[in-house]
């Protein structure tokens, strides 16, 4: 069973302490929900949502795939980047919780659950060049 | 005394089986999924005092050597046109033949972090009891229509046919980076089915699906455990190959681009180009 460890915090992303455009990265509700706020100017971002877990102090990639900022499932593909105008909310299709098969529908042929531990949810600027953080959070 | 195998010690067992699921509509697509195949191996390796065991590695190799995925739509009417996809053939599908992991380039099934493989380490004792384990559960979505660009009319979903066939082997690395393979499995997936929707206008709308086929055109199979190492050379090539294609990888592409074949009126289409 998938469960989420409740965390009502925010990590805020570096970019912000240096005067970069202020976006959180939220968990609101069961496994596998974020949400995007933007509070600072509109910004462009990468749709693909990489998820990171927890191993020791650090933070690995887990090579999850197919997992994007898109609020629905569509027969098209995700595009590379998403703009979110000033105050905006995004509230991608949750995370299923597996490598392959993570968000919507794709072709599968080594797919499974990732593994309990820690995780966090991590969104990029279109251009790479600023990274947000979600709080961590737990699968059982 | 080198590093060697305990005679007897080596087991590749499927628990539980693979299953197919029924074809089952989400708001968008069609979909095939199944439930986990459970493959587990072990063995023991053994060596003198002055060995060092470090490195050495236990842990399973999944190649795919067969894909069958095409699909077939129709519009509600024979003015309509139909429409051929094809996921399974050049160009959509680069190679037949890959190995299936999360990590792109990367050799041993690693979807089971913790669980997938034994790596000794320095100072164990021999001998060394190892394991390997994973599960997996292939799926494949079709887009519940396309349009026909002929007719300019949608095209609903009328059949479509998955057969994943995989070679799953138990391997011993050594720190050198030298394989032995111990023992392998065959295993697959099959869906087949027609289907219509019940409400053209609202394809949300529950759809009439139809299994067609035989029995095994719907079906999961595993084989018992073969010694060895698997000697067909569709993908005996690509074991441990650097740059061996990488499954999930060319599965998305070629769904992503599939070859399609356009009729402004109801076809049959060779399914087998």
């Amino acid at each position: 069973m998938l469960a989420v460890c409740a965390v009502a915090g925010l990590l805020i992303a570096s970019a912000q302490a240096a005067g970069k455009p202020a976006l959180e990265v939220l968990l609101p509700g069961p496994f596998g929900a974020l949400q995007v706020v933007n509070h600072g100017e509109s910004i462009r971002l990468s749709t693909v949502v990489r998820v990171e877990q927890q191993v020791g102090a650090d933070w690995k990639d887990t090579s999850v795939t197919n997992l994007f900022l898109i609020h629905e499932c569509t027969t098209a593909p995700a595009p590379k980047c998403v703009s979110l105008s000033a105050g905006a909310t995004l509230e991608p299709v949750s995370w299923r919780g597996n490598y392959c098969y993570a968000q919507c529908p794709v072709p599968c042929d080594l797919d499974g659950p990732v593994p309990p531990g820690v995780y966090r949810f991590v969104v990029s600027s279109c251009d790479h060049k600023h990274k947000f953080v979600s709080p961590m959070f737990e699968k059982k | 005394m080198a590093v060697s195998i305990v005679p007897g010690s080596v087991t590749l067992i499927v628990s539980p089986k693979p299953s197919v699921d029924a074809p089952a509509t989400t708001a968008t697509h069609m979909n095939f999924t199944s439930q986990p195949i459970g493959v587990r191996g072990t063995c023991r390796i053994d060596g003198s005092a002055g060995d060092n065991p470090a490195g050495w590695t236990l842990g399973l190799i999944q190649l795919k050597w067969i894909d069958t995925d095409w699909s077939y739509y129709r519009g509600q009417s024979n003015g309509d046109g139909s429409l051929f996809v094809q996921a399974a053939r050049p160009p959509a599908l680069a190679t037949a033949s890959c190995r299936d992991t999360v990590v792109v380039g990367a050799i041993f099934i690693d979807n089971n972090p913790g669980g997938d493989r034994t790596v000794a380490t320095a100072g164990s004792p021999f001998p060394i009891a190892m394991s390997a384990a994973f599960g997996d559960h292939p799926s494949r979505p079709f887009p519940l229509t396309r349009n026909n660009t002929k007719t300019g009319k949608p095209n609903f979903i009328r059949e479509a046919q998955t057969e994943i066939h995989f070679c799953t082997i138990l391997s011993l690395m050594s720190p050198a980076g030298i394989f032995q393979h111990l023992k392998h499995i065959y295993w697959n997936v099959h869906w087949q089915a027609r289907f219509q929707p019940t409400n053209f206008a609202n394809i949300a709308a529950p759809w009439t699906i139809t299994l067609t086929g035989k029995k095994v055109d719907n079906s999961a199979n595993a084989t018992a455990a073969i010694d060895g190492a698997p000697n067909d050379k569709r993908f005996s090539a690509i074991i441990t190959a650097a740059g061996a294609a990488n499954c999930n990888a060319v599965m998305n592409a070629a769904f992503a681009s599939p070859n399609i074949t356009e009729s402004n009126v109801w076809t049959t289409f060779d399914v087998t180009r």
